[in-house]
Order: structure tokens, then sequence, then C-alpha cells
């Protein structure tokens, strides 16, 4: 039993390991022509605009949601002047980051992992080579890089959506103006605040495009492999994100700590 | 790009080996295994430059296997790949690449690039490779989609092509560029015969052009009339190598065979 | 293609200017794009005031506190530097005053600046303006709660002396007659305001009780600030009138011993108020008192020192909810049979040993004794289990009037509870059959090195028998 743990452990770190390898090799090839600029920016529209109307949803939904509960926790100590701010400050140091590095993780990390996984399986990743493509190249690296240039951007739509649903919740009970919402809203937020935790889901976006191409590459066994591919890439990047953000949190409160 | 080369014609034999170029392709003692199956063992061939060189065998023998070999995209476990000379196991990236540009090559399942329409895919190694413009890149691809006969496809996207219809889309695709060295496998598989031998004369013209044709294939008819050269490919070995009158009068039971078949399976 | 293209670049366009809204909207605040000037001002407590805190010049966010100077000795104060938006420089005056505010029990703290006088000269850059204390609630309830004791010793002297003096005089003069006109009329108004701020007060801790607006609501609302804050102030007032009086009164008397003698019935009717007055002040000063052992207000207050054992139930008082952190149980035992005996009622009564005892042991906690809390534990090991309770209380409060008589402890500070029988760690295991001493300390103060806590006590820091 403690055997099979250990040799689970030791699976999941070589794993961890062959992906971040791929990951590095990536960040490496990324800065050495050719670039691929025209692949990049439609990944950017598959990865970014695409996912948009997603985000922009589930931000929205996820700042109404949110400012109830803040409602509810701040009205039992008078406190309802701060639910703007304190949904804010929720928003924009965790809750945005993370419940949109796992939305992407879930759409465009399956997306990828399927996508990749298909073209690996039907030989076109072949194809790409034997027209003199390089296939990491021109399809992990775009990806990669689409997922961390997109992240940040998704993140800020993401808690710009949130605070304007908190923003209709909070003024369909308290009628309170756009205005003062918004003045109230960052009041408390600091540039630390904001910068780190935008600029942290890089991070994110870097571990969903990774895991995800890894995986897509690495695919075998046919439409099932694909199935399984699309499957994993999210468990994968789901779980890589959240032990990350750990890291990434500890990180940022030791270069920015907390007044 | 493509280079017009002497003794393109009959007598084949001869003349590519006396060529002083060397022959375009060379495998020498190549192995490749997968896990515990051993596909390739100390497989050794030569194709001349600008001649049509068929591989035979029953399914599962690693035709394709050796074709991959060919294009780099698989590495021998040993053994080494020759391509004009180049030994394709040992180039870096980029000089790989620049011989793939010299080459096509046919998937089995023509591989096409599912998520861009038919004209593009056949366009594409354009794009990639050359600084043709746009209107010319364009053109070029109907010409190549016309030359297999799938002018209308142009804009259909692959997945609402039927199986034939793919296998040609892909063999446009492979002639983009002009290749020097074509590699196809099971070019006619899923065509019905008149469709079937267009592509077989259109692989004649190519090669009367100068092109190296490599082929894999069930159809003995169609090999007998584009390939100089067969050889066949048996439990990992070449166990016959020769014109299609060598072959026949092989004495191997399984080769007379295979020889006397009438169409691909 | 080109549609993608279009799409991805108004992503990124889109999310830039997204993001470079919200920076602006955080520098706009932070005021990065403002002049400001430096200004000072002084306090002697923080009241919570941290780096970054907003500063509001008359109810206008103004700038920021952009550094706290810790004092170098006791005596000096903080210095807070801070900056302001330079447009709103004409209004802070040098007699402008800076305090330290709350928005809410939760709400963020401020630094707020009244706008000065119109004579006043402009601060200048790097100038220094007053600060005013933050207010604390448990400080004017306590202030309150002097007050009114004042207040009640005041009107109980005037009281003393007017009986004293009507018992003395025997004719009044139409003067003072007069005179007496003059000042019932005040002291009946000190009467009534005492009893609407008792009345008031009450209503506020009703209102507590009631749960009818939480604590949070209530300090939110500034309720119980300015009600408390009121009730203060016009209790002094109510004080420096019955001075006053009082004053007048002892004239108008010395004027009785020399002149003719008032109408009895005068005196009487003085009297009464006085008494009626009396009893008004008395019980603001009750509740007051209250206020403080209110159960929702007792986690703030507790942290200042203050108890209510009457609302801690033994249960909770063994799982320790008098302490904290910092703050340990330290228990002397004392056994039953030295320190009672059996008078000839059947009621138990202090031996002259006992007190010998009890004497030594609150020796060894003088050292602490007005800071620290004393609690005396009652316990009892016979008969049934509401022998024991009833036992165990009348020994602990025996033991805790001697102590207060003897060594003039405050009552506040100085605690009983009943324990009935069980008495875990005890040094006859489970059970104690007489009183504990037990002294509620911080353990900074404590000069010895703590004992490892036993399970199931309430952290004994350490243990020490004088008798059994
Ligand atoms: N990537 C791979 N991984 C594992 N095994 C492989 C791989 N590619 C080919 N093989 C195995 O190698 C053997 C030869 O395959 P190959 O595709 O070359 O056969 P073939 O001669 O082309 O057959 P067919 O005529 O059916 O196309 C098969 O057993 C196949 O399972
Ligand atoms: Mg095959």
């Amino acid at each position: 039993m403690v055997e099979r743990t250990g040799l689970a452990i030791l699976a999941f770190l070589g794993w961890v390991g062959e992906v971040s390898l791929f990951g590095l090799r990536a960040m490496r090839e990324a800065f050495r022509p050719p670039f691929e600029f025209a692949e990049i920016t439609r990944q950017l529209y598959e990865v970014g605009w695409r996912s948009a109307p997603l985000i922009a949803t589930s931000g929205f939904s996820i700042g109404v949601v949110l400012s109830m509960h803040t409602r509810a926790s701040l009205e039992r100590f008078g406190a309802e002047a701060m639910i703007p701010a304190g949904l804010t400050i929720a928003l924009i140091r965790e809750t945005g980051p993370l419940v949109t590095a796992l939305l992407v993780s879930g759409r465009v990390g399956a997306g990828i992992g399927a996508e990749l996984g298909a073209m690996k399986v039907t030989e076109q990743i072949d194809a790409l080579e034997a027209v003199a493509v390089d296939s990491f190249k021109y399809l992990a690296v775009t990806r990669i890089i689409a997922c961390i240039l997109a992240l940040p951007i998704l993140t800020t739509i993401t808690n710009v959506c949130g605070i304007l649903g908190g923003y209709l919740a909070e003024t369909s009970i308290s009628g309170m103006s756009l205005e003062l919402y918004f003045s109230r809203a960052f009041a408390v937020v600091e540039f630390s605040d904001l910068i780190p935790s935008t600029l942290k889901t890089m991070v994110f976006g870097m571990i969903i495009g990774t895991v995800a191409c890894y995986l897509g590459f690495t695919t075998t066994q046919g439409t099932e492999g694909v199935g399984r591919t699309s499957t994993r890439s999210v468990v994968m990047s789901s779980i890589l994100i959240i032990l990350a953000n750990v890291v990434l949190v500890r990180l940022i409160f030791f270069l920015f700590p907390p007044v | 790009m493509n280079h017009l080369r002497q003794g393109s014609d009959a007598h084949v034999d001869a003349a590519a080996h006396s060529d002083g170029d060397g022959p375009a392709i060379r495998l020498e003692g190549v192995s490749k295994s997968f896990a515990d199956l051993k596909v390739l063992d100390d497989v050794t061939l030569d194709v001349a430059q600008g001649t049509g060189f068929c591989l035979l065998g029953r399914s599962g023998t690693g035709k394709s296997v050796t074709l991959k070999h060919i294009m780099g995209l698989m590495m021998p476990d040993a053994g080494r790949v020759f391509v004009h000379g180049k030994n394709v196991t040992e180039l870096k990236r980029q000089e790989l690449g620049e011989v793939r540009r010299t080459m096509g090559f046919l998937f089995q399942n023509a591989a096409l690039f599912d998520s861009i329409t038919v004209g593009e895919n056949v366009a594409f190694p354009m794009r990639r490779h050359t600084d043709w413009a746009e209107e010319k890149i364009l053109d070029t691809a109907k010409a190549r989609l016309a030359d297999v006969g799938l002018t209308e496809a142009f804009d259909k996207m692959p997945g609402d092509l039927s199986g034939g219809m793919k296998k040609r889309a892909g063999l446009a695709r492979a002639m983009a560029l002009d290749p020097d060295i074509l590699l196809v496998d099971e070019p006619s598989a899923g065509l019905d015969p008149i469709t079937g031998d267009e592509i077989d004369e259109l692989l004649l013209g190519l090669k009367k052009k100068g092109t190296t044709l490599v082929m894999v294939t069930h159809n003995i008819p169609s090999a007998r009339h584009v390939a100089d050269e067969l050889a066949m490919l048996h439990e990992g070995r070449i166990i016959a190598h020769g014109t299609a009158g060598e072959l026949d009068r092989s004495d191997d039971a399984l080769v007379r065979a295979f020889m006397r078949s009438e169409s691909g399976g | 293609m080109s549609a993608k293209v279009i799409g991805a670049g108004a992503f990124v366009v889109i999310g830039a200017l997204l993001f470079t809204a919200a920076l602006f909207l955080i520098g706009e605040r932070r005021m990065l794009f403002d002049d400001r000037f430096e200004l000072y001002t002084e306090f002697a407590k923080l009241g919570q005031l941290e780096v970054g805190a907003v500063v509001r010049v008359a109810g206008m966010d103004a700038g920021e506190v952009t550094e706290v100077i810790v004092p170098a000795s006791p005596a000096d104060k903080f210095r807070v530097r801070m900056e302001v938006r330079d447009n709103l420089h004409q209004l802070v005056r040098t007699d402008s005053i800076a305090s330290v505010q709350t928005e809410g029990l939760v709400g963020g703290i401020f630094l707020s600046i009244a706008t000065g006088s119109e004579g006043a000269p402009v601060v200048p850059e790097k100038g220094t303006i007053p600060g005013r204390e933050p207010f604390v609630l448990a400080d004017v309830l306590e202030q309150a709660s002097e007050t009114f004791e004042q207040v009640a010793m005041t009107v109980d002297k005037i009281s003393g002396d007017l009986e004293t003096t009507i018992a003395r005089v025997e004719v009044a003069t139409k003067d003072a007659h007069q005179l007496f006109i003059d000042i019932t009329p005040q002291i009946k108004s000190i009467a009534e305001n005492g009893s609407r701020m008792s009345a008031d007060t009450r209503q506020v801790i009703a209102g507590i009780q009631a749960g009818e607006g939480t604590l949070g609501k209530l300090i939110k609302d500034d309720t119980l600030y300015v009600r408390a804050r009121e009730v203060a102030d016009e209790a002094q007032v109510a004080m420096a009138n019955v001075r006053q009086v009082s004053d007048e009164a002892r004239r108008a008397i010395a004027d009785f011993r020399s002149e003719d003698g008032p109408a009895k019935g005068m005196f009487a009717h003085v009297r009464v108020t006085l008494g009626q007055t009396r009893d008004v002040v008395a019980n603001m000063a009750d509740v007051t008192e209250a206020m403080k052992h209110n159960f929702l207000l007792r986690g703030f207050f507790n942290r200042r020192g203050y108890f209510d054992l009457d609302a801690i139930s033994p249960a909770q008082y063994r799982a320790g909810v008098l302490e904290n952190g910092k703050r340990k149980a330290m228990r002397i035992w004392l056994g039953s049979p030295v320190l009672f005996q059996t008078a000839a009622s059947g009621a138990e009564e202090l031996t002259d040993d006992g007190r010998a005892r009890i004497d030594a042991a609150i020796t060894t906690f003088l050292e602490h004794l007005p800071t620290s809390p004393l609690v005396i534990e009652g316990y009892a090991s016979d008969g049934s289990e509401g022998d024991r309770y009833r036992v165990s209380r009348q020994r602990a409060g025996i033991v805790r009037e001697y102590v207060l008589g003897r060594f003039g402890l405050t009552a506040n500070n100085t605690g009983y509870i009943a324990l009935a029988g069980n008495a875990v760690a005890s040094p006859s295991g489970d059970h104690w059959d007489g009183v504990a001493l037990t002294l509620f300390i911080d353990l900074e103060d404590l000069k010895f090195v703590p004992q490892p806590r036993s399970a199931g006590v309430p952290a004994v820091v350490s243990t020490k028998v004088i008798s059994k």
C-alpha cells in the first residue's frame, strides 16, 4: 500500500518533470525564429476571444453571488459600506484569477488536448513535419504563448464583469450609484493587489497550454486516447494550477507583504 | 525545384546505378521495433533517382513504417537512412526541414489538416515555403487539385470528403511543392478502377519529369505499370527485390502468389 | 482568417483597456497623479491607524497616511505623516484638528481633518496640526460611570447637609424662602435630566439585549458612541449644576443659621427633590455599570479587564472563558477544616487560623492585585449536589467579603463562583472541600517560569498548597 502510494507519487513527479521539460523547451523555442505570429494570433482568437463570452458570463454570475455572500456576512457587522471593497478585493486577489484559470483549463485545455490528440492519432502532426513545418513550434509553442497572453486578459474580464455583477446585485438592493460603487470598490485596492495577482495568471496560462499540448503530443491509442487526453488535460492542469497557486500566493505575499 | 535528370526512361537499373549522383534514397541496415514487436530487421535498399520504386508486402509488415523512416518521421533503432546522400537520422532540425522540403508524402490515411479547407491544405506547403503571391498560391493549389480530379473540392472541409477524395487531396498536397521525391502510401486504395488508373498516369507523368517515386501499394497491376523496381517486405526483411519480371520468377512462393493477384486488398 | 485577426486584436485591446482602467481607478484613489503637500499630526494613542489609511479633509478623500513615527519615550506622541491633495491645502489651517475615525465596526480606519477657522493661517508644508485622541467607548462609559458616582455623592452630601441643617434651623427669612424657590427648579431639572439620561442608556442596553440591531449595527450607527458620550457630557453639566446648587444651598443654610428659620414645608420639599435626584443618579451609575457587563459587550470589556461572573456558568468558567492566550489562572488551594468553623447559628464562619492562611495566600498575589482579577472559587464535597453548590457558594462569598474588607480590593475585580465539589487537579485529586484563590494573570506579568498545564483544569500555572 505504502509502496504503491510511493510509486504513484514518483510517477506523478516523473510526469511533472516531463511536462516541465516540455514547457521549458517551448519557452526556449518561443525565442527562436521563425516566429509563428499568424498562428499565435489565430490561437489568441481561439483561446481568448472565443473564451470571452464564457468568462464574462461566469465572472458576472460570480460577482452577483459573491456580492450576496459578502452582504450576508458584512451586514451582520453593519458594514454594508464595505461590500464593494470586500468583493473587489476577493475577486481581484484570488477568485478572479483562480476561477478564470479553472474555466479556461476546462474550455481551452480540453480543447487543445483533444485537438492535438486528434491531430496526433490522425497523423496530422506527422503531416506537418512532412511539409517541413516544426510541429512543436507551430502547434505547441503558439498555443502555450496564446494561453500565457490570454489569461491575464481573461482574468481582467472576469474581474470587471464580476465587479459589474456585484454592482447590479448591490444596486438592486440598496440602489447604490455606479460611481459610488466603483469609488468604494477601489477604496482599498492597491497596485500590489491587482498587478501580481493578474500577472500570476500567466503562470496558469503556461500550465494550461503546456499540459494540454504535452498530453496532445503524446496521445496514443486512437479516438479513445483523444478522449482520455482531453479529460486528463483538464484534471492535470486544474491540479497543477491549484498547487501552483499556493506557491504563487506565498511568493506574492513574500514580495509584496500585506500591510 | 524539379531537376530534370537523365535516364528517367526504361533500362532504369543500369542507368540509376551508374548515375554519379548516387541513389536518391538509401536505407542501410535499418531496424525498428515497437516494444516487443520487431517491424524492420536490417533492411537495406536503394532507390535510384528518377525511378519508380514499389514496396510490397502483406498488411502490417512495416511498409508505412519504412516510408516514415525515409521522411525522417521515425528514427531507426539501428542503421542509417540517406536522402540525396544526406543521413536523415543525424540531421539537425533545420537541415531535416530542408531535406523534407524536396519531398512529398501521401499518408495512408491522407492526414489532411481538418481545421482548414482542402484548398488551404494544398496551399499550406506553398504558404510555408515560398514567397509566392497569394494569387499564384491559389492558382497552383487549384491546378494540383485539378490534377487529381478534385477541382470542385477546393472550398470543402476535409471532413466532408469521401475516403478516396481525401486520398487524392492528400496527393495534391504532397505534390504542391513539385517534390524531387514523392512517397505515396497506397495512392489508389479506396479508388474506383478508373480514377485509380488516372492516378497511376499522373504518377507516371511525374516520374517522366524526373521525380523519384516510392510507392506502397497492394495493387499489383498498378505497381507493374508505375514502378521500375519492386521489393517485397516480409517479417521485417526484404525477401525479394527486382523488376516485376524478376519477382514473377522468384523462388519464393509467397512472392509469386503476391505477383499473381490482380488487384489491391 | 482576417475575422480571427480582428477578434484576437479586439480581445487584446479590450483586455488592455480594462486593465489600464483598473490601474487608473487605483491610481486616482491614491492620488498618484495629483500634486500633494505633506503635513503631520500627533496622537498618544493611534487607534489602529496604519500607513496607507485614507485621509479625508472635511469628509472628502484627500490623500493617505505615509508614515507613522513611533515615539522615543512613553511621554512623547506618535507622529503621523500624511500627504494631502494640494487643492485642499487652503482648507487645512493651523487650528484644523485631525482625528482617527472608523467607518462602522469593521470599516476602514481613516484620518479625518476638520477644516480650520477662517482667521487661522494655512498650515505650512510639513507643518503639524493638533490631533484629537481616538474615542473609545469603554473610556466614555468609564468616565460616565465615574461622573455619575460623583454626582450621586454630591447629591448625597447636599441632602445630608440639608438634613442636619433642617434639624438645627428653626426659622426662615423671606430671602431664604426665595432662595429655595430658586434652587428647587434646578434640582428638579437635574433629576429630570438624570432620569432621561438613564432612560436613554437603558434603552441602548435594551436594544442590544433584544438583538434588535446587532452590536455591529449599533456601533456602526454610532448610537452607542453618541448616546454614551451625550450621557457623559450631560452628566458633567448636571454635576456642575449640582455643585452650584450645593454652594447656594450651603450659603442659604449659613443664612438660616444667622436669620430666622425658614418654613419647614419648604425644607421638606427640597428634601424630597434631592432624594429623587439621588435615586436617579444612582440609577444611572447602575445602568452604566450594567452596560459594561452586557453580554454582547462582554468580550469587549473583558479585554479591558472587566468581569461579570454572574453571567458565566460554572461550566463555562471551568472551560476557561476567563482565560485567553496570555491570561492564565494561578490557584492557591485552601481546605475547609482550617478555614471554617460552624458558628452557633449553624452557618460557617472563618476561623482565626483561616484568616491568617488567606492573608498569607493573598500576600503572594498582592504584587499583581489591582490589575489582575481575583476569583474566589468555592468548593464543597459533602452532601447532595444542591448542598454542595449552596455551601460552596457561601464559602466563596465569605472569603470574598473578608478579602475585600481586609485588603480593600476593588469589588469590580474580585469575583466569586460556586463550583460545588468538582475540582480537577486539586491537591486531593478530582474534588476539593474549601476554596481556591485564583488570580487571572497575564503571563507577561509573571516573573516565574510557567509549569506545564494539567489536563482538564483551566491552565493552572502554579499550584501552591497552603493547607489541606
Ligand atoms: N507508432 C507506432 N507505434 C507502435 N507500433 C506501430 C507504430 N507504427 C506502426 N506500428 C506497428 O508496426 C507494424 C507495421 O505497421 P505499418 O503501418 O508499417 O504496416 P503496413 O505494412 O503499412 O500495413 P498496411 O498495409 O496495413 O498499411 C504494425 O504491426 C503496427 O502495429
Ligand atoms: Mg500501411
